[in-house]
């Protein structure tokens, strides 16, 4: 859809949330909702859901992915120039949106020996990546950062998605597209491969039957984490609150700033790439994939049921139309006059959903977490 | 030995020690139901909360739960500071926010609001000196991601006269070792920063420590930290027994499969040693730890997880556990007579090994209790 009078559409769709959000409050006048009766079987099998037709198949996409960008790398290695490296900068994208869309989960083997942090060191306050690329970049004398095993050993920092970020699109990467950006090119081989590995890892412990899987639709006493279904419930649950969270948190406010004047591009993840709008894209087409994959309205109690699925629904639909119409580079409509209203109003937006999974989802199925537990301290 | 504060092994402030200081006049100005609950308090507490109507306050309560007096605050809190020789209290904000009100326990009024100083936010935990003259204030330098015990002139209108290093980050408790010289800091170890909110920013690499500062000149004393395959066990909470001995509690950021041990204590001797929780147990606490409290006579430690839904109590001699109490949503404890007062997140006041019947208040109690 091609967008000619923006500031309308934003003004309707921001009167739609306003009723929609007007509206369970209305079906909830006697107070807080009754939770759901759901039983602990029926409520694993929401989980199931999510773990079998979500996180395994975003796992396994962002796998394909990182190995697909491997071979591409790889290619451009070996016979360098300018399509080459063209080919390669758009793997990357594909593979930063891949793991976009499930980088909301942060339990299970994505945890594991620190996994997370080694494909995306983010938010980097302090351009620890930079400084570190740029130490290994200078040093051509030391080649410990070109083999994923030695590379593996090292900061987070030149592992992951940004550091490959900085290789493929930061200064001096036009050397690549010859043979003098040897090694370049090789550190860049390197970071694939060593996401390769860990993607197959991830990919791997949610594959076995055991393990987290396991876990999370046997819930069992002696689990540290989940000793009930309504634990394993919450975890997945957690992936839109917390991801939502983080999406205001790191992905936008701090880029957004106050106005045109305080923003700070900079502060957009893959700004210098310009996939910063293809990743929080990517972000919302994830948790909207979750979200679906997991079937809520199974175990909602009747009254959420009837409207609180589809209400869910309507404002990522609101996110993806909003997103689909903001005109990439990010770190250029955050300054300019005419489109920042569109990313003040995917703030908005996130809120709102961040609102229906927190304050209403979450309490309908029971599992509102306590005023002392809540984001702990 | 001076009173030092609650989680040290001290007597409780009495409700006839209060009332022989300034409490008299206090009480003969209350009113029917709050006066009623002064008149039959043993001891009284102190808690931040949540009001029924959303506002943030902190409210002073009797042994029973009837609260007694409350001071509003601007947004959420979370520690309190008590000073028996001026009377003065201390709400903390929960960070990252900027506040910190001095009031009356015995009137809930505000005596004045400090904000913390320019770059810095509080973490939410402090105390006073044994002489009342100082009061101490974790806090963060979050530019520079460096954990500081700010220092304030109580007699200067609580002038903030300076700062000491923490040699860690994320500073979270701290409290005055039975010396009255000598300062210990839990570190935990977790970077945040005001423009990202509550995230956390570094826990591939964050490394917690416990670490000893003298109060007068801020001088390193000590700095101990856990083995370093448990870098991501957060150092969070203290409390110290009759023995000296400084028992912390912490919260684990890496993978929930771990199940590190949760309770630890530390000695000059040995530096660090976590307790041996059977798995059973430990599982209860779902790596997490909220608050940690020595009994009265110090010969008790009671530790609780919110997040488990379980409030412990361990023997500190034989460093086992004695018994273990469901509180949903239970963090808030404090040594009460003979046994532990505990409140939760859902408004429980409850009593452990002790006789006394629970309370259900119309607050949500935030974290921590101060036994005033």
């Amino acid at each position: 859809m091609t967008m000619t009078k923006p500031s309308i559409l934003f003004t309707a769709l921001a009167a739609m949330t306003a009723m929609l959000m007007a509206w369970p409050a209305g079906a909830q006048e006697d107070g807080p909702p009754t939770p759901t009766t759901a039983s602990a079987g029926e409520k694993l099998d929401v989980v199931w859901n999510v773990i079998d037709g979500a996180i395994r198949p975003g796992y396994s996409a962002f796998e394909d992915a990182a190995r697909e960008e491997a071979t591409k790398i790889g290619a451009l290695c070996e016979m360098p120039d300018e399509v080459q490296l063209q080919t390669a900068r758009e793997g990357f994208g594909q593979l930063a949106k891949a793991f976009a869309a499930i980088e909301f989960v942060r339990f299970g083997p994505i945890t594991e020996d620190h996994r997370l942090e080694r494909i995306l060191f983010f938010p980097d306050r302090r351009g620890v990546t930079l400084r570190q690329v740029q130490a290994i970049l200078a040093n051509t004398e030391d080649d410990s950062a070109l083999s994923p095993a030695t590379l593996a050993q090292k900061s987070v920092a030149v592992q992951g998605l940004t550091a490959l970020e900085f290789v493929l699109f930061g200064s001096g990467s036009q050397t690549l597209e010859t043979k003098g950006g040897d090694f370049r090119c090789s550190y860049a081989k390197a970071i694939a491969d060593n996401i390769v590995s860990i993607a197959e890892a991830v990919t791997a412990g949610w594959g076995n039957e055991e393990g987290i899987t396991s876990r999370l639709t046997n819930p069992s006493q002696s689990d540290t984490a989940y000793r009930k279904a309504d634990d394993s419930l919450k975890e997945i649950t957690s992936i839109f609150i917390d991801g939502l969270e983080m999406i205001r948190d790191q992905r936008l406010k701090p880029a957004l700033g106050e106005d045109a004047q305080d923003a700070n591009p900079k502060a957009f993840l893959y700004h210098r790439s310009e996939n910063a709008l293809a990743a929080l894209s990517a972000n919302f087409t994830g948790l909207r994939q979750i979200f679906d994959a997991a079937q809520y309205g199974e175990i909602l109690p009747e009254a959420q049921a009837s409207y609180l699925p589809d209400a869910i629904s309507f404002e990522f639909d609101n996110a993806r139309r909003t997103l689909d119409a903001i005109p990439a580079p990010l770190a250029d409509v955050v300054v300019s006059k005419e489109n920042r209203d569109k990313l003040d109003y995917v703030l908005i937006v996130t809120g709102s959903l961040q609102s229906e999974f927190a304050n209403q989802l979450a309490p309908a199925l029971g599992l509102s977490a306590g005023f002392s537990s809540l984001d702990g301290d | 030995m001076p009173p030092i504060r609650n989680r040290l092994a001290t007597p409780l402030l009495a409700r006839r020690d209060f009332l022989a200081g300034a409490g008299a006049l206090f009480a003969s100005t209350l009113i029917g139901r709050r006066a009623e609950a002064f008149e039959d308090a043993d001891a009284l507490f102190a808690s931040a909360c949540r009001r029924p109507d959303g506002s943030y306050g902190c409210a002073v309560f009797a042994e029973d739960g009837r609260i007694v007096s409350e001071v509003a605050l601007p947004d959420r809190g979370h520690d309190v500071a008590f000073d028996p020789l001026s009377y003065r209290a201390v709400a903390f904000a929960r960070r990252p926010r900027t506040f910190a009100v001095v009031f009356d326990p015995k009137t809930g009024e505000t005596v004045k609001t400090l904000t913390s100083a320019e770059g810095r936010h509080f973490f939410g935990h402090g105390f006073f000196s044994p002489d009342g003259r100082l009061m101490y204030a974790t806090e963060n330098d979050y530019d520079a991601a460096r954990g500081l015990i700010g220092v304030y002139d109580v007699k200067r209108d609580f002038a903030r006269i300076g700062e000491f290093d923490t040699h860690g980050m994320d500073t979270h408790e701290a409290l005055l070792m039975p010396d009255g010289e000598t300062i210990v800091v839990a570190n935990g170890g977790i970077e945040t920063h005001p423009d990202y909110g509550r995230q956390k920013l570094n826990l591939a690499t964050m490394e917690p420590s416990l670490v000893l500062i003298d109060r007068k000149s801020g001088d390193l004393l000590a700095k101990h930290r856990l083995e370093k395959s448990l870098h991501q066990l957060s150092i969070r909470h203290l409390a110290i027994d009759a023995d000296r001995k400084v028992w912390f509690g912490c919260q684990y950021e890496g993978p929930s499969a771990d199940a590190p041990q949760l309770l630890g204590f530390a000695t000059p001797e040995a530096g660090l040693s976590l307790i041996e929780m059977p798995r059973g147990d430990l599982a209860r606490l779902s790596n997490y730890v909220g608050s940690v409290a020595a009994s009265a006579d110090g010969t008790r430690i009671a530790i609780s997880s919110p997040v488990g839904g379980e409030v412990m109590i361990l023997d500190a001699t034989k460093k086992s556990l004695i018994e273990s109490h469901p509180v949903r949503d239970g963090c808030g404890l404090a040594a009460d007579g003979a046994g532990f007062l505990a409140t939760s997140g859902h408004g429980l006041v409850t009593h452990l090994a002790k006789q006394a019947a629970d309370r259900q208040a119309d607050r949500e109690w935030d974290n921590h209790i101060l036994a005033l």
